[in-house]
């Protein structure tokens, strides 16, 4: 029995490692990348090393601090549209009976089964017509188009598990809709929604050829700034870039993680 | 509350049809009827999760309170008992140090003292379903709506339950509209019994009313009444014209008025008074009962049950055997 226990243990802790390993293997050869100009193969290491990728990037001309304001700016107002829109709609599709109800839902996650380059005319077309609406906006209504539906698809599945028996209990009790959202159906909401919003931001990060259309290639993104460098194939700056990159992404899963673990404590701790 | 011609309707279809009912101050109305009748309809009509599509509620007082129970507790997870409890209260606008006060001090009621932390995940089902029924008495509702709350447990907690529900009315004195499937816990509870069949009002009365004078069969037959048989067939077993009236065409007779004839001594037989028959016919089944045995005896083609009380022998199954019928338990109802 001891050993079994033993045996169990160690394949978990394999199983961790290798796991693990899985995602950060990527991370050390970008990181070498973005201290070297040169690293060819078989060579396990550069020969040469140099900082220049990185001062070039923390120079005036690298950008990146524009690009990363100008990407959480644009992901920040991708997922207010996303949460005024997304809970709505997810609610309303997971709770309420109607006529057309599965045409709305093909419609609303419609993006997802659309091939890329339509939606993309689309929004050139969009672009055009309405090139007075601002920047940040603009790039923002593209990105909700692409995050929409995950999104929903997330916060869904949840009302769905809530189901309508809640609601009503509230509703015996004497709480309106907006009691009811705000007091039973957030506080269960909360992890798909930190979810939903993780996901968001994250595709929104990493959206280029909707910023560039929508903005005229003129709101400098993090995937816009990099775009250059990766077709002229220098692989040095656009690993540095993508390891300033991922910096957000990473603070962004801590802050899910976190949040996450509040709420689970605040909630369902066991008292006993 | 009196409801009069209600009805309601769900995805056009009338669940309930032109329903009149009254519920007086203090009293226990106990709804009972078979699935797909109405009953939890009726139910969320009155408490406002389902538009009337016709008629119109109203109270003694002008206005009206109500407080619903569902079958499952419905707490919400997210909350401690005590903030379950303390729900209504939240959604009135009474500040958090009052309405937790009021929550901590009705807990006593619902015997959950010192459960008030707990989520509820950690409560039991029967402490689920007194948190449940907690958080719609502390609004102190003129009429309490209870749908089928106990259904979900055990028969031992069910009946703990219904007792100390029924201490709880007693001494708080609101008025009780209570679905419920089970005859023992209508018989138990309830001061006056309503039976909807088909989403109306079928008969109303109190419970010894309703068991001797059904108002039809198919009210007999849901409330199970057994050795239910036509006029034609009882006067076939009499042998002679029975007394009564000639519209109440039905009787029935419980299974503990009639007696078995021990065939080893006939002694008996010869104390049959004139209004009394005897029915031979062969057992079929035989069930212990707490009282002794449950027999079920085929005679003419018809199905009787007898319950037996002190019974010395156990019959045996295809036993020929004779019940004596006394004609004054016979409960006469039209079909």
């Amino acid at each position: 029995m001891v050993k079994r226990k033993r045996a169990q243990r160690i394949l978990i802790i394999i199983f961790i490692i290798l796991f693990s390993l899985f995602f950060l293997l990527p991370f050390i050869p970008l990181t070498v990348w973005s201290f070297t100009k040169q690293w060819p193969w078989p060579l396990l290491l550069p020969e040469k090393w140099s900082i220049d990728s990185w001062k070039y990037l923390l120079s005036a001309s690298g950008r990146a601090g524009e690009g990363i304001v100008n990407s959480l700016i644009v992901a920040a107002l991708t997922l207010m549209g996303n949460l005024l829109l997304g809970i709505p709609a997810a609610r309303t599709l997971a709770q309420y009976e109607f006529r057309g109800k599965m045409i709305v839902f093909s419609i609303l996650l419609a993006p997802l089964f659309i091939p890329y380059t339509v939606s993309i005319m689309g929004m050139f077309d969009f672009a055009i017509r309405f090139d007075f609406i601002n920047d940040y906006i603009s790039v923002a209504i593209a990105h909700l188009l692409v995050t929409l539906p995950y999104f929903v698809a997330t916060i869904w599945f949840q009302f769905r598990l809530i189901g309508r028996k809640l609601q009503e209990a509230a509703i015996s009790l004497g709480a309106n809709e907006w009691k009811i959202f705000i007091w039973i159906e957030w506080p269960l909401l909360l992890p798909s929604i930190l979810l939903g919003s993780f996901l968001v931001i994250v595709i929104s990060f990493s959206q280029y050829l909707p910023t560039w259309i929508m903005s005229g290639g003129t709101l400098l993104t993090i995937p816009l700034i990099m775009f250059p460098f990766a077709s002229s194939g220098n692989s040095s700056i656009v690993a540095a870039y993508s390891l300033v990159f991922f910096v957000p992404i990473l603070v962004l899963m801590i802050m899910y993680y976190l949040l996450l673990r509040i709420n689970s404590r605040k909630h369902f701790m066991d008292r006993r | 509350m009196r409801l009069e011609k209600i009805s309601i309707q769900i995805n056009n279809d009338n669940i309930i049809n032109s329903l009149d009912l009254k519920i007086n101050s203090g009293e226990i109305f106990v709804l009972m009827g078979p699935s797909g009748s109405g009953k939890t309809t009726l139910l969320k009509g009155i408490a406002g999760l389902l538009p009337f599509a016709s008629g119109k509620q109203t109270w003694e007082n002008g206005t009206g309170t109500t407080g619903l129970v569902f079958q499952e507790p419905r707490l919400f997870p997210h909350l401690t008992v005590v903030e379950n409890i303390a729900f209504g209260l939240r959604v009135r606008g009474i500040s958090v140090k009052e309405r937790k006060a009021m929550a901590l001090n009705f807990l006593k009621n619902l015997q959950l003292e010192s459960l008030e932390n707990r989520y509820p995940h950690q409560l039991s089902g029967g402490q689920q379903q007194r948190v449940s029924l907690g958080r719609a008495l502390i609004l102190n509702p003129d009429l309490l709506l209870l749908d089928e709350p106990f259904a979900s447990l055990d028969t031992s907690l069910r009946l703990d339950l219904i007792e100390w529900l029924y201490e709880l009315q007693r001494n708080l004195g609101f008025s009780i509209l209570w679905v419920t499937h089970y005859i023992d816990e209508a018989l138990s509870v309830a001061d006056r019994i309503g039976i909807i069949l088909n989403g109306g009002l079928q008969q109303i009365g109190i419970p010894s009313e309703l068991f001797q004078k059904p108002a039809s069969e198919k009210i007999a037959q849901f409330l199970s009444l057994p050795n239910r048989f036509s006029r034609g067939q009882w006067r076939k077993w009499f042998q002679y014209e029975l007394n009564g009236l000639q519209t109440q065409d039905r009787g029935w007779i419980d299974p503990k008025h009639l007696q078995l004839i021990d065939e080893g001594n006939r002694s008996g037989e010869g104390n049959i008074e004139e209004a009394a028959c005897i029915i031979s016919g062969f057992v079929t089944k035989v069930r212990p009962s707490r009282e002794g045995y449950s027999i079920t005896v085929l005679a003419d083609s018809k199905s009787l049950e007898v319950n037996t009380t002190g019974w010395k022998r156990v019959p045996k199954l295809k036993e020929k055997i004779r019940i004596r019928v006394p004609f004054e338990h016979i409960h006469w109802y039209s079909e």
